[in-house]
Protein backbone atom coordinates (compact mmCIF):
# COMPACT_ATOMS: atom_id res chain seq x y z
CA UNK A 1 0.00 0.00 0.00
CA UNK A 2 1.21 3.19 -0.88
CA UNK A 3 -0.34 7.40 -1.32
CA UNK A 4 0.49 9.29 -3.75
CA UNK A 5 0.43 13.65 -2.56
CA UNK A 6 -0.67 15.96 -5.08
CA UNK A 7 -0.30 19.62 -4.70
CA UNK A 8 -3.02 21.53 -6.68
CA UNK A 9 -2.81 25.07 -6.57
CA UNK A 10 -2.85 28.23 -9.46
CA UNK A 11 -0.55 30.25 -8.16
CA UNK A 12 3.17 29.11 -9.07
CA UNK A 13 4.93 30.78 -6.32
CA UNK A 14 2.59 28.71 -4.15
CA UNK A 15 3.23 25.19 -5.57
CA UNK A 16 6.87 25.83 -5.66
CA UNK A 17 6.68 26.49 -1.66
CA UNK A 18 4.62 23.83 -0.80
CA UNK A 19 6.30 21.17 -3.07
CA UNK A 20 9.78 22.64 -1.27
CA UNK A 21 7.91 21.68 1.62
CA UNK A 22 5.82 18.83 1.12
CA UNK A 23 9.28 17.14 -0.23
CA UNK A 24 11.00 17.44 3.08
CA UNK A 25 8.16 16.03 5.60
CA UNK A 26 7.47 12.55 5.57
CA UNK A 27 4.21 12.80 3.23
CA UNK A 28 5.60 12.37 0.25
CA UNK A 29 9.81 13.30 -0.89
CA UNK A 30 8.48 13.76 -4.48
CA UNK A 31 4.91 15.17 -5.26
CA UNK A 32 3.02 15.60 -8.01
CA UNK A 33 2.06 19.38 -8.66
CA UNK A 34 -1.04 20.49 -10.93
CA UNK A 35 -1.99 24.34 -11.49
CA UNK A 36 -5.37 23.45 -12.25
CA UNK A 37 -8.52 21.60 -11.17
CA UNK A 38 -9.16 20.48 -14.39
CA UNK A 39 -5.45 19.04 -14.71
CA UNK A 40 -5.85 17.04 -11.34
CA UNK A 41 -8.63 15.48 -12.63
CA UNK A 42 -7.54 14.13 -15.77
CA UNK A 43 -4.23 12.83 -14.38
CA UNK A 44 -6.34 10.75 -11.62
CA UNK A 45 -8.76 9.70 -14.40
CA UNK A 46 -6.21 8.35 -16.33
CA UNK A 47 -3.23 7.15 -13.40
CA UNK A 48 -5.58 5.78 -11.16
CA UNK A 49 -5.47 2.14 -10.62
CA UNK A 50 -7.28 -0.37 -8.36
CA UNK A 51 -5.22 0.17 -5.03
CA UNK A 52 -3.87 3.48 -5.45
CA UNK A 53 -4.64 6.10 -2.82
CA UNK A 54 -4.02 9.63 -3.30
CA UNK A 55 -3.90 12.43 -0.74
CA UNK A 56 -4.49 16.10 -2.51
CA UNK A 57 -3.63 19.37 -0.99
CA UNK A 58 -6.36 21.28 -2.82
CA UNK A 59 -6.49 25.06 -3.08
CA UNK A 60 -10.12 26.02 -3.11
CA UNK A 61 -10.03 29.79 -4.84
CA UNK A 62 -8.63 28.90 -8.56
CA UNK A 63 -10.39 29.91 -11.92
CA UNK A 64 -11.88 28.00 -13.99
CA UNK A 65 -12.65 24.51 -11.71
CA UNK A 66 -12.33 25.85 -8.21
CA UNK A 67 -11.49 23.72 -5.08
CA UNK A 68 -14.92 22.82 -4.33
CA UNK A 69 -15.86 22.22 -7.84
CA UNK A 70 -13.31 19.78 -8.55
CA UNK A 71 -14.51 18.00 -5.06
CA UNK A 72 -17.91 17.62 -6.35
CA UNK A 73 -16.56 15.72 -9.33
CA UNK A 74 -13.82 13.65 -7.93
CA UNK A 75 -17.28 12.49 -5.77
CA UNK A 76 -19.06 11.25 -8.93
CA UNK A 77 -16.01 8.93 -9.49
CA UNK A 78 -15.79 5.37 -9.15
CA UNK A 79 -12.11 5.86 -7.24
CA UNK A 80 -13.79 8.71 -4.90
CA UNK A 81 -13.31 6.30 -2.38
CA UNK A 82 -9.38 6.47 -2.95
CA UNK A 83 -9.23 10.03 -2.96
CA UNK A 84 -8.35 11.85 0.85
CA UNK A 85 -8.25 15.53 0.50
CA UNK A 86 -6.73 18.36 2.79
CA UNK A 87 -8.04 21.71 1.58
CA UNK A 88 -4.91 24.44 1.88
CA UNK A 89 -6.24 27.29 1.33
CA UNK A 90 -5.56 31.41 2.22
CA UNK A 91 -9.46 31.63 3.53
CA UNK A 92 -10.16 32.08 7.02
CA UNK A 93 -13.60 32.64 6.39
CA UNK A 94 -16.13 30.58 8.16
CA UNK A 95 -18.48 29.44 5.57
CA UNK A 96 -15.99 27.85 3.46
CA UNK A 97 -14.53 25.97 6.77
CA UNK A 98 -17.88 24.62 7.69
CA UNK A 99 -18.44 23.51 4.10
CA UNK A 100 -15.81 21.16 4.69
CA UNK A 101 -18.38 18.68 6.35
CA UNK A 102 -20.33 17.92 3.02
CA UNK A 103 -17.68 15.76 1.84
CA UNK A 104 -16.36 12.32 3.03
CA UNK A 105 -13.22 13.06 1.42
CA UNK A 106 -11.81 15.83 3.16
CA UNK A 107 -9.73 14.73 6.09
CA UNK A 108 -8.14 18.38 6.95
CA UNK A 109 -8.70 21.78 6.72
CA UNK A 110 -5.29 23.66 6.58
CA UNK A 111 -4.47 27.53 6.49
CA UNK A 112 -1.59 28.80 4.37
CA UNK A 113 0.83 28.86 4.61
CA UNK A 114 1.63 25.48 4.90
CA UNK A 115 4.69 24.38 7.16
CA UNK A 116 7.05 21.56 8.30
CA UNK A 117 5.36 21.25 11.34
CA UNK A 118 1.66 20.91 9.40
CA UNK A 119 2.92 18.66 7.19
CA UNK A 120 3.76 16.09 9.91
CA UNK A 121 0.60 16.98 12.13
CA UNK A 122 -1.29 15.84 8.85
CA UNK A 123 0.95 12.72 8.23
CA UNK A 124 0.03 11.42 11.53
CA UNK A 125 -3.99 11.65 10.38
CA UNK A 126 -5.37 8.28 11.25
CA UNK A 127 -5.89 8.04 7.98
CA UNK A 128 -2.92 8.20 6.46
CA UNK A 129 -0.47 7.05 8.97
CA UNK A 130 -0.80 3.77 8.33
CA UNK A 131 -1.04 4.12 4.11
CA UNK A 132 2.56 5.74 5.23
CA UNK A 133 3.92 3.12 7.60
CA UNK A 134 4.00 5.88 10.51
CA UNK A 135 3.85 4.66 13.82
CA UNK A 136 2.11 7.25 16.09
CA UNK B 1 -127.81 39.17 -1.45
CA UNK B 2 -130.27 36.32 -0.99
CA UNK B 3 -133.61 36.53 0.71
CA UNK B 4 -132.30 34.96 3.63
CA UNK B 5 -130.60 37.61 4.30
CA UNK B 6 -133.31 40.12 3.79
CA UNK B 7 -135.85 37.98 6.37
CA UNK B 8 -137.86 39.84 8.97
CA UNK B 9 -138.90 37.71 11.57
CA UNK B 10 -140.37 39.72 13.74
CA UNK B 11 -142.88 43.00 13.60
CA UNK B 12 -144.20 45.22 16.22
CA UNK B 13 -147.70 46.95 14.37
CA UNK B 14 -148.76 49.22 16.28
CA UNK B 15 -152.49 50.13 14.87
CA UNK B 16 -156.06 50.78 16.70
CA UNK B 17 -157.94 49.64 13.94
CA UNK B 18 -158.36 45.79 13.68
CA UNK B 19 -159.98 46.25 9.79
CA UNK B 20 -156.80 47.87 8.88
CA UNK B 21 -154.55 45.52 11.32
CA UNK B 22 -155.98 42.81 9.83
CA UNK B 23 -154.79 43.75 6.28
CA UNK B 24 -151.42 44.71 7.13
CA UNK B 25 -150.54 41.23 8.97
CA UNK B 26 -151.92 39.13 5.67
CA UNK B 27 -149.50 41.59 3.73
CA UNK B 28 -147.09 40.65 6.04
CA UNK B 29 -147.57 36.77 6.41
CA UNK B 30 -147.35 36.56 2.56
CA UNK B 31 -144.50 38.41 1.91
CA UNK B 32 -142.63 36.86 5.43
CA UNK B 33 -144.36 33.85 5.66
CA UNK B 34 -141.92 32.58 9.42
CA UNK B 35 -142.89 36.28 10.62
CA UNK B 36 -143.88 36.65 14.01
CA UNK B 37 -146.58 39.59 14.43
CA UNK B 38 -147.23 41.54 17.70
CA UNK B 39 -149.96 43.82 17.57
CA UNK B 40 -150.35 46.80 20.10
CA UNK B 41 -153.49 49.36 19.65
CA UNK B 42 -151.95 52.03 22.04
CA UNK B 43 -148.74 53.68 22.16
CA UNK B 44 -148.19 53.31 25.65
CA UNK B 45 -148.56 49.27 25.15
CA UNK B 46 -146.01 50.04 22.44
CA UNK B 47 -143.74 51.57 24.04
CA UNK B 48 -143.40 49.06 26.87
CA UNK B 49 -143.12 46.16 24.67
CA UNK B 50 -140.31 47.65 22.76
CA UNK B 51 -138.69 48.29 26.35
CA UNK B 52 -138.94 44.41 26.92
CA UNK B 53 -138.15 43.23 23.69
CA UNK B 54 -136.84 44.23 20.01
CA UNK B 55 -138.27 43.63 16.56
CA UNK B 56 -136.93 43.84 13.28
CA UNK B 57 -139.11 46.69 12.20
CA UNK B 58 -141.83 48.42 13.82
CA UNK B 59 -145.06 49.79 11.33
CA UNK B 60 -146.58 52.62 13.31
CA UNK B 61 -149.96 53.93 12.65
CA UNK B 62 -150.54 57.66 12.87
CA UNK B 63 -153.54 58.23 14.77
CA UNK B 64 -153.65 56.21 18.09
CA UNK B 65 -156.25 56.64 20.82
CA UNK B 66 -153.42 57.95 23.43
CA UNK B 67 -151.18 60.14 20.85
CA UNK B 68 -151.06 61.72 16.95
CA UNK B 69 -148.83 62.27 14.27
CA UNK B 70 -145.43 63.56 15.44
CA UNK B 71 -145.75 62.92 19.06
CA UNK B 72 -146.66 59.57 18.46
CA UNK B 73 -143.31 59.34 16.25
CA UNK B 74 -141.48 60.92 18.88
CA UNK B 75 -141.83 59.02 21.78
CA UNK B 76 -141.53 55.38 19.69
CA UNK B 77 -138.12 56.81 17.64
CA UNK B 78 -136.85 57.40 21.59
CA UNK B 79 -137.39 53.83 22.00
CA UNK B 80 -137.12 52.09 19.00
CA UNK B 81 -133.31 52.24 19.20
CA UNK B 82 -131.88 50.99 15.76
CA UNK B 83 -135.22 49.72 14.83
CA UNK B 84 -136.26 50.89 11.74
CA UNK B 85 -139.84 52.45 12.04
CA UNK B 86 -142.69 52.80 9.04
CA UNK B 87 -145.24 55.49 9.23
CA UNK B 88 -148.91 53.80 8.24
CA UNK B 89 -151.14 56.66 7.68
CA UNK B 90 -155.15 56.74 5.95
CA UNK B 91 -154.44 60.15 4.12
CA UNK B 92 -152.11 61.20 1.88
CA UNK B 93 -149.76 64.63 3.51
CA UNK B 94 -146.82 65.06 1.32
CA UNK B 95 -144.89 67.54 3.58
CA UNK B 96 -146.46 65.84 6.73
CA UNK B 97 -144.37 62.71 5.45
CA UNK B 98 -141.66 64.43 4.60
CA UNK B 99 -141.05 65.95 7.75
CA UNK B 100 -141.71 62.96 9.27
CA UNK B 101 -138.65 61.61 7.65
CA UNK B 102 -136.40 63.91 9.26
CA UNK B 103 -137.83 62.62 12.69
CA UNK B 104 -135.80 59.12 12.17
CA UNK B 105 -138.58 57.56 10.32
CA UNK B 106 -137.46 55.21 7.78
CA UNK B 107 -140.42 55.15 5.23
CA UNK B 108 -143.98 56.52 4.65
CA UNK B 109 -146.75 54.48 3.35
CA UNK B 110 -149.97 55.25 2.24
CA UNK B 111 -152.53 52.59 3.74
CA UNK B 112 -154.85 52.75 0.53
CA UNK B 113 -152.00 52.02 -1.59
CA UNK B 114 -150.52 48.92 0.20
CA UNK B 115 -149.66 45.82 -1.84
CA UNK B 116 -147.47 43.16 -0.51
CA UNK B 117 -144.74 43.51 -2.62
CA UNK B 118 -144.72 47.37 -1.66
CA UNK B 119 -144.63 46.51 2.05
CA UNK B 120 -142.24 43.89 1.42
CA UNK B 121 -139.76 46.48 -0.51
CA UNK B 122 -139.93 48.78 1.98
CA UNK B 123 -139.28 46.57 5.14
CA UNK B 124 -136.22 45.15 3.38
CA UNK B 125 -134.83 48.51 2.85
CA UNK B 126 -135.50 50.43 5.79
CA UNK B 127 -133.54 47.44 7.78
CA UNK B 128 -130.82 47.01 5.05
CA UNK B 129 -130.43 50.81 5.20
CA UNK B 130 -130.01 51.02 8.98
CA UNK B 131 -127.44 48.58 9.13
CA UNK B 132 -125.32 50.62 6.52
CA UNK B 133 -126.27 53.39 8.84
CA UNK B 134 -125.14 51.68 12.19
CA UNK B 135 -122.04 50.51 9.54
CA UNK B 136 -121.19 54.05 8.92
CA UNK B 137 -121.19 55.55 12.67
CA UNK B 138 -119.27 52.49 13.53
CA UNK B 139 -116.53 53.07 11.09
CA UNK B 140 -116.47 56.88 11.80
CA UNK B 141 -115.94 56.02 15.57
CA UNK B 142 -112.87 53.44 14.37
CA UNK B 143 -111.64 56.31 12.88
CA UNK B 144 -112.08 58.85 15.64
CA UNK B 145 -110.27 56.36 17.73
CA UNK B 146 -107.23 55.59 15.10
CA UNK B 147 -106.77 59.44 14.96
CA UNK B 148 -106.96 59.99 19.04
CA UNK B 149 -104.62 56.58 19.59
CA UNK B 150 -102.02 57.23 16.62
CA UNK B 151 -98.82 57.53 18.06
CA UNK B 152 -97.35 59.96 15.61
CA UNK B 153 -98.96 64.06 15.56
CA UNK B 154 -101.92 64.16 13.74
CA UNK B 155 -104.20 67.24 13.23
CA UNK B 156 -106.82 68.70 10.76
CA UNK B 157 -106.54 71.99 9.26
CA UNK B 158 -108.74 74.36 7.50
CA UNK B 159 -108.37 74.46 3.89
CA UNK B 160 -108.71 78.11 3.59
CA UNK B 161 -107.66 79.50 6.94
CA UNK B 162 -105.02 77.03 7.74
CA UNK B 163 -106.57 77.06 11.83
CA UNK B 164 -106.56 73.99 13.85
CA UNK B 165 -109.61 72.01 13.42
CA UNK B 166 -108.50 69.16 15.11
CA UNK B 167 -105.64 67.38 16.99
CA UNK B 168 -104.63 64.17 18.65
CA UNK B 169 -103.03 63.20 21.57
CA UNK B 170 -99.59 62.60 20.36
CA UNK B 171 -99.26 66.07 18.75
CA UNK B 172 -100.21 67.76 22.09
CA UNK B 173 -97.75 65.53 24.00
CA UNK B 174 -94.84 66.22 20.95
CA UNK B 175 -95.62 70.20 20.12
CA UNK B 176 -96.59 70.70 23.91
CA UNK B 177 -99.49 72.81 23.19
CA UNK B 178 -102.87 72.47 24.65
CA UNK B 179 -105.71 71.54 22.80
CA UNK B 180 -107.26 74.31 23.33
CA UNK B 181 -103.92 76.35 22.63
CA UNK B 182 -103.55 74.43 19.38
CA UNK B 183 -107.57 75.13 18.01
CA UNK B 184 -106.55 78.87 18.68
CA UNK B 185 -103.69 78.40 16.24
CA UNK B 186 -102.77 78.16 12.76
CA UNK B 187 -100.24 75.76 11.06
CA UNK B 188 -98.28 78.74 10.99
CA UNK B 189 -97.79 78.89 14.46
CA UNK B 190 -95.83 76.14 14.76
CA UNK B 191 -93.15 76.72 11.65
CA UNK B 192 -89.67 77.28 12.59
CA UNK B 193 -88.59 79.70 10.05
CA UNK B 194 -92.35 82.58 9.25
CA UNK B 195 -94.01 81.40 6.20
CA UNK B 196 -97.00 82.39 4.52
CA UNK B 197 -99.97 80.37 3.23
CA UNK B 198 -98.67 79.56 0.23
CA UNK B 199 -95.15 78.60 0.96
CA UNK B 200 -96.04 75.14 2.30
CA UNK B 201 -99.66 74.48 1.21
CA UNK B 202 -99.16 73.87 -2.45
CA UNK B 203 -102.88 74.91 -3.64
CA UNK B 204 -105.43 73.33 -1.52
CA UNK B 205 -107.78 71.65 -4.08
CA UNK B 206 -105.44 71.08 -6.89
CA UNK B 207 -102.81 68.65 -4.65
CA UNK B 208 -105.09 66.15 -3.03
CA UNK B 209 -101.92 64.36 -1.29
CA UNK B 210 -99.22 67.14 0.09
CA UNK B 211 -95.70 65.15 1.23
CA UNK B 212 -92.86 67.48 2.33
CA UNK B 213 -90.41 68.33 4.65
CA UNK B 214 -90.37 71.30 7.07
CA UNK B 215 -89.25 72.69 10.11
CA UNK B 216 -91.48 72.55 13.54
CA UNK B 217 -91.06 74.57 16.57
CA UNK B 218 -92.74 73.06 19.70
CA UNK B 219 -94.21 75.04 22.46
CA UNK B 220 -90.51 75.07 24.46
CA UNK B 221 -88.86 76.56 21.45
CA UNK B 222 -87.50 73.17 20.19
CA UNK B 223 -86.65 72.69 16.49
CA UNK B 224 -87.57 69.62 14.68
CA UNK B 225 -87.24 68.15 11.48
CA UNK B 226 -90.76 66.76 10.65
CA UNK B 227 -91.75 64.98 7.42
CA UNK B 228 -95.21 66.02 6.13
CA UNK B 229 -97.88 63.52 4.92
CA UNK B 230 -101.05 65.25 4.46
CA UNK B 231 -105.05 64.30 2.46
CA UNK B 232 -107.68 66.33 2.03
CA UNK B 233 -110.73 65.65 3.71
CA UNK B 234 -114.03 66.87 4.44
CA UNK B 235 -114.30 67.33 8.78
CA UNK B 236 -117.63 68.60 9.90
CA UNK B 237 -119.18 69.82 6.34
CA UNK B 238 -115.51 71.75 5.68
CA UNK B 239 -113.32 71.23 3.32
CA UNK B 240 -110.23 70.48 5.36
CA UNK B 241 -106.38 69.10 5.36
CA UNK B 242 -105.44 65.73 7.54
CA UNK B 243 -101.49 65.98 8.46
CA UNK B 244 -99.83 63.50 9.80
CA UNK B 245 -96.12 64.71 10.99
CA UNK B 246 -93.37 62.53 11.80
CA UNK B 247 -90.46 63.83 13.24
CA UNK B 248 -87.31 62.84 11.70
CA UNK B 249 -84.94 64.80 13.82
CA UNK B 250 -83.23 62.00 15.13
CA UNK B 251 -83.01 60.29 12.28
CA UNK B 252 -81.38 63.14 10.09
CA UNK B 253 -78.51 63.46 13.11
CA UNK B 254 -78.36 59.83 13.02
CA UNK B 255 -77.52 59.78 9.13
CA UNK B 256 -74.94 63.01 9.52
CA UNK B 257 -73.21 61.02 12.25
CA UNK B 258 -72.85 58.33 10.28
CA UNK B 259 -71.56 60.66 7.15
CA UNK B 260 -69.42 62.35 9.68
CA UNK B 261 -67.86 58.63 10.29
CA UNK B 262 -67.23 57.45 7.22
CA UNK B 263 -65.09 60.67 6.03
CA UNK B 264 -62.93 59.71 9.49
CA UNK B 265 -62.75 56.43 8.39
CA UNK B 266 -61.40 57.35 4.84
CA UNK B 267 -59.05 59.84 6.09
CA UNK B 268 -57.96 57.74 8.43
CA UNK B 269 -57.09 54.83 5.68
CA UNK B 270 -55.84 57.24 3.66
CA UNK B 271 -53.40 58.60 6.07
CA UNK B 272 -52.24 54.92 7.03
CA UNK B 273 -52.53 53.68 3.58
CA UNK B 274 -54.50 51.26 4.38
CA UNK B 275 -57.29 50.01 2.48
CA UNK B 276 -60.34 48.36 3.66
CA UNK B 277 -62.35 44.99 1.59
CA UNK B 278 -64.80 42.29 2.23
CA UNK B 279 -65.58 39.44 0.25
CA UNK B 280 -69.67 37.87 0.74
CA UNK B 281 -68.20 33.98 0.44
CA UNK B 282 -72.10 33.05 -0.43
CA UNK B 283 -72.27 35.65 -3.82
CA UNK B 284 -68.14 36.22 -3.98
CA UNK B 285 -69.10 39.76 -4.52
CA UNK B 286 -65.94 41.83 -3.35
CA UNK B 287 -66.18 45.52 -1.22
CA UNK B 288 -62.95 47.76 -1.71
CA UNK B 289 -62.35 51.01 0.20
CA UNK B 290 -61.53 53.86 -1.98
CA UNK B 291 -57.53 53.09 -0.13
CA UNK B 292 -57.73 49.66 -1.53
CA UNK B 293 -58.34 50.70 -5.30
CA UNK B 294 -55.50 53.29 -4.96
CA UNK B 295 -52.82 51.04 -3.30
CA UNK B 296 -54.11 47.91 -6.09
CA UNK B 297 -53.51 50.53 -8.72
CA UNK B 298 -56.88 49.24 -10.18
CA UNK B 299 -60.31 50.61 -11.11
CA UNK B 300 -63.23 49.91 -8.94
CA UNK B 301 -65.04 48.10 -12.09
CA UNK B 302 -61.99 45.39 -12.61
CA UNK B 303 -62.04 43.79 -9.05
CA UNK B 304 -65.95 42.52 -8.49
CA UNK B 305 -64.68 39.27 -7.90
CA UNK B 306 -62.13 37.03 -6.42
CA UNK B 307 -61.44 35.55 -9.67
CA UNK B 308 -61.03 39.19 -11.55
CA UNK B 309 -59.08 39.79 -8.31
CA UNK B 310 -56.63 36.67 -8.91
CA UNK B 311 -56.16 37.83 -12.50
CA UNK B 312 -53.50 40.79 -10.94
CA UNK B 313 -51.76 38.72 -8.25
CA UNK B 314 -48.11 37.42 -9.39
CA UNK B 315 -48.73 34.61 -10.74
CA UNK B 316 -45.27 33.29 -8.51
CA UNK B 317 -47.50 34.20 -5.63
CA UNK B 318 -51.00 32.85 -6.45
CA UNK B 319 -49.98 29.32 -5.06
CA UNK B 320 -49.22 30.81 -1.16
CA UNK B 321 -52.15 33.26 -1.16
CA UNK B 322 -54.74 30.85 -2.65
CA UNK B 323 -53.48 28.32 0.33
CA UNK B 324 -53.44 31.29 3.36
CA UNK B 325 -57.19 31.59 1.78
CA UNK B 326 -58.21 27.89 2.45
CA UNK B 327 -56.82 27.77 5.94
CA UNK B 328 -59.17 30.02 6.61
CA UNK B 329 -61.73 28.50 5.73
CA UNK B 330 -61.01 25.66 7.33
CA UNK B 331 -61.34 27.21 10.47
CA UNK B 332 -57.87 30.02 11.18
CA UNK B 333 -59.58 32.90 12.44
CA UNK B 334 -56.90 35.45 10.89
CA UNK B 335 -54.11 35.42 8.28
CA UNK B 336 -51.51 37.17 7.16
CA UNK B 337 -49.72 36.96 4.08
CA UNK B 338 -47.70 38.76 1.50
CA UNK B 339 -48.12 38.98 -1.79
CA UNK B 340 -47.63 41.30 -5.40
CA UNK B 341 -50.15 42.59 -7.52
CA UNK B 342 -49.52 43.77 -11.49
CA UNK B 343 -50.79 47.51 -11.40
CA UNK B 344 -52.06 48.89 -15.14
CA UNK B 345 -48.97 50.83 -15.38
CA UNK B 346 -46.75 48.14 -15.51
CA UNK B 347 -45.25 48.58 -12.01
CA UNK B 348 -45.12 45.55 -9.74
CA UNK B 349 -46.43 46.37 -5.65
CA UNK B 350 -45.52 44.20 -2.52
CA UNK B 351 -48.86 44.03 -0.19
CA UNK B 352 -49.20 42.94 3.13
CA UNK B 353 -52.50 41.69 3.56
CA UNK B 354 -54.54 40.61 7.10
CA UNK B 355 -57.78 38.41 6.70
CA UNK B 356 -59.96 37.41 8.80
CA UNK B 357 -63.34 35.51 8.81
CA UNK B 358 -66.63 36.84 9.83
CA UNK B 359 -69.06 33.29 10.66
CA UNK B 360 -73.14 33.59 10.95
CA UNK B 361 -74.93 32.36 13.78
CA UNK B 362 -74.18 28.59 12.98
CA UNK B 363 -70.11 29.17 12.98
CA UNK B 364 -70.54 28.74 9.28
CA UNK B 365 -68.23 31.28 7.09
CA UNK B 366 -70.08 34.06 5.89
CA UNK B 367 -67.86 36.52 4.75
CA UNK B 368 -63.92 37.36 4.56
CA UNK B 369 -62.57 40.41 5.99
CA UNK B 370 -59.53 42.60 6.05
CA UNK B 371 -56.34 45.08 5.35
CA UNK B 372 -53.91 45.69 2.75
CA UNK B 373 -51.17 47.79 2.93
CA UNK B 374 -48.93 49.12 0.43
CA UNK B 375 -45.51 47.71 1.13
CA UNK B 376 -43.85 48.42 -1.87
CA UNK B 377 -41.18 50.50 -0.25
CA UNK B 378 -40.43 48.52 2.84
CA UNK B 379 -40.16 46.06 0.34
CA UNK B 380 -37.79 47.57 -1.51
CA UNK B 381 -35.46 49.19 1.07
CA UNK B 382 -35.03 45.34 2.70
CA UNK B 383 -34.22 44.43 -0.75
CA UNK B 384 -31.74 47.08 -0.61
CA UNK B 385 -30.51 45.88 2.84
CA UNK B 386 -29.87 42.44 1.37
CA UNK B 387 -28.28 43.40 -1.79
CA UNK B 388 -25.67 45.03 0.52
CA UNK B 389 -25.52 42.56 2.75
CA UNK B 390 -24.55 40.61 -0.11
CA UNK B 391 -21.44 42.79 -1.21
CA UNK B 392 -20.32 43.43 1.94
CA UNK B 393 -20.29 39.18 2.11
CA UNK B 394 -18.39 39.38 -1.34
CA UNK B 395 -16.10 41.91 0.66
CA UNK B 396 -15.26 39.42 3.52
CA UNK B 397 -14.57 36.50 0.93
CA UNK B 398 -12.65 38.87 -1.33
CA UNK B 399 -11.17 39.89 2.14
CA UNK B 400 -10.56 36.31 3.17
CA UNK B 401 -8.74 34.71 -0.28
CA UNK B 402 -7.56 37.08 -2.20
CA UNK B 403 -5.94 39.44 0.41
CA UNK B 404 -4.38 36.53 1.91
CA UNK B 405 -3.71 34.97 -0.94
CA UNK B 406 -0.42 37.10 -1.48
CA UNK B 407 -0.10 37.02 2.08
CA UNK B 408 0.26 33.89 2.93
CA UNK B 409 2.74 33.33 -0.20
CA UNK B 410 4.60 36.34 1.95
CA UNK B 411 4.96 34.42 5.26
CA UNK B 412 5.70 31.01 2.95
CA UNK B 413 8.26 32.27 1.32
CA UNK B 414 10.12 34.31 3.99
CA UNK B 415 10.08 31.15 5.95
CA UNK B 416 12.31 29.51 3.27
CA UNK B 417 14.65 32.13 2.74
CA UNK B 418 15.27 32.00 6.38
CA UNK B 419 15.91 28.43 6.16
CA UNK B 420 19.80 28.33 6.82
CA UNK B 421 20.11 24.74 5.76
CA UNK B 422 18.89 24.81 2.50
CA UNK B 423 21.93 26.24 0.28
CA UNK B 424 20.99 25.19 -3.33
CA UNK B 425 18.19 28.09 -2.85
CA UNK B 426 18.07 31.42 -5.31
CA UNK B 427 17.42 33.86 -3.20
CA UNK B 428 17.29 36.49 -5.20
CA UNK B 429 14.37 34.93 -7.26
CA UNK B 430 12.64 34.72 -4.24
CA UNK B 431 13.50 37.98 -2.96
CA UNK B 432 12.03 39.16 -6.32
CA UNK B 433 8.84 37.39 -6.38
CA UNK B 434 8.51 38.57 -2.15
CA UNK B 435 8.26 42.39 -3.61
CA UNK B 436 5.95 40.80 -6.77
CA UNK B 437 3.11 39.48 -3.73
CA UNK B 438 3.45 42.95 -1.58
CA UNK B 439 2.72 44.86 -4.92
CA UNK B 440 0.11 42.57 -5.56
CA UNK B 441 -1.49 43.13 -2.05
CA UNK B 442 -1.52 46.23 -2.75
CA UNK B 443 -3.20 46.78 -5.40
CA UNK B 444 -5.95 44.44 -3.59
CA UNK B 445 -6.24 46.52 -0.73
CA UNK B 446 -6.81 49.69 -3.03
CA UNK B 447 -9.65 47.20 -4.58
CA UNK B 448 -11.31 46.99 -1.57
CA UNK B 449 -11.45 50.29 -0.32
CA UNK B 450 -12.97 51.66 -3.16
CA UNK B 451 -15.63 49.07 -3.15
CA UNK B 452 -16.37 50.03 0.64
CA UNK B 453 -16.60 53.41 -0.46
CA UNK B 454 -19.34 52.46 -3.08
CA UNK B 455 -21.72 51.06 -0.24
CA UNK B 456 -21.39 54.03 1.65
CA UNK B 457 -22.38 56.16 -0.59
CA UNK B 458 -25.13 54.11 -1.50
CA UNK B 459 -26.62 53.87 2.06
CA UNK B 460 -26.43 57.68 2.19
CA UNK B 461 -28.82 57.76 -0.87
CA UNK B 462 -31.05 55.44 0.68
Amino acid sequence: MSIQVLIVDDDQVVVFLHKTIVSRSSLSANPTTFISGRKTLEYLDTHHRSGDKFLVLLDINMPMMNGWELLEEISKKSYANDILVAMVTSSINKLDKDRVKEYPQVIEYIEKPITLEICEALAKHPSLSELLGIIS
Amino acid sequence: MTMMEHECSSVLVVEDNEGDFLLVSEFLKEAFPKVVITHKKRLIEAERSLNEQTFDVILLDLTLPDSNGLESIDHIAAVANHTPVIVLTGFSEKDFGIRTLSKGVSDYLLKDELSVSHLYKSIIYSIERKRIGLRLVQSEENYKALFQMSPLPTWVMDLESHQFLHVNEAAITHYGYSEGEFLSMTVHGVQATPTTSNDHWPDSVAFGLYDGLTKHKTKSGRVIQVQLQSNLIEFKSKRARLVIATDITDEIQNRQKIVHYNQRLQTAQEIGQLGYWELNLRTNEVYWSEEAYKILGRDARELLTSEQFYQIVHSEDLAQFKQARADLLNGNLEHDVEYRVMCNDGNIKHIFQRTSVVNDEKQNPLRLEGIIQDVTERWNYIKEIEDQNLKLKDIAWIQSHVVRAPLTRLMGLIRIINDPSDLQLDRAQLLDEVLNSAYELDVIIREIVKKTEQIENQTTNL
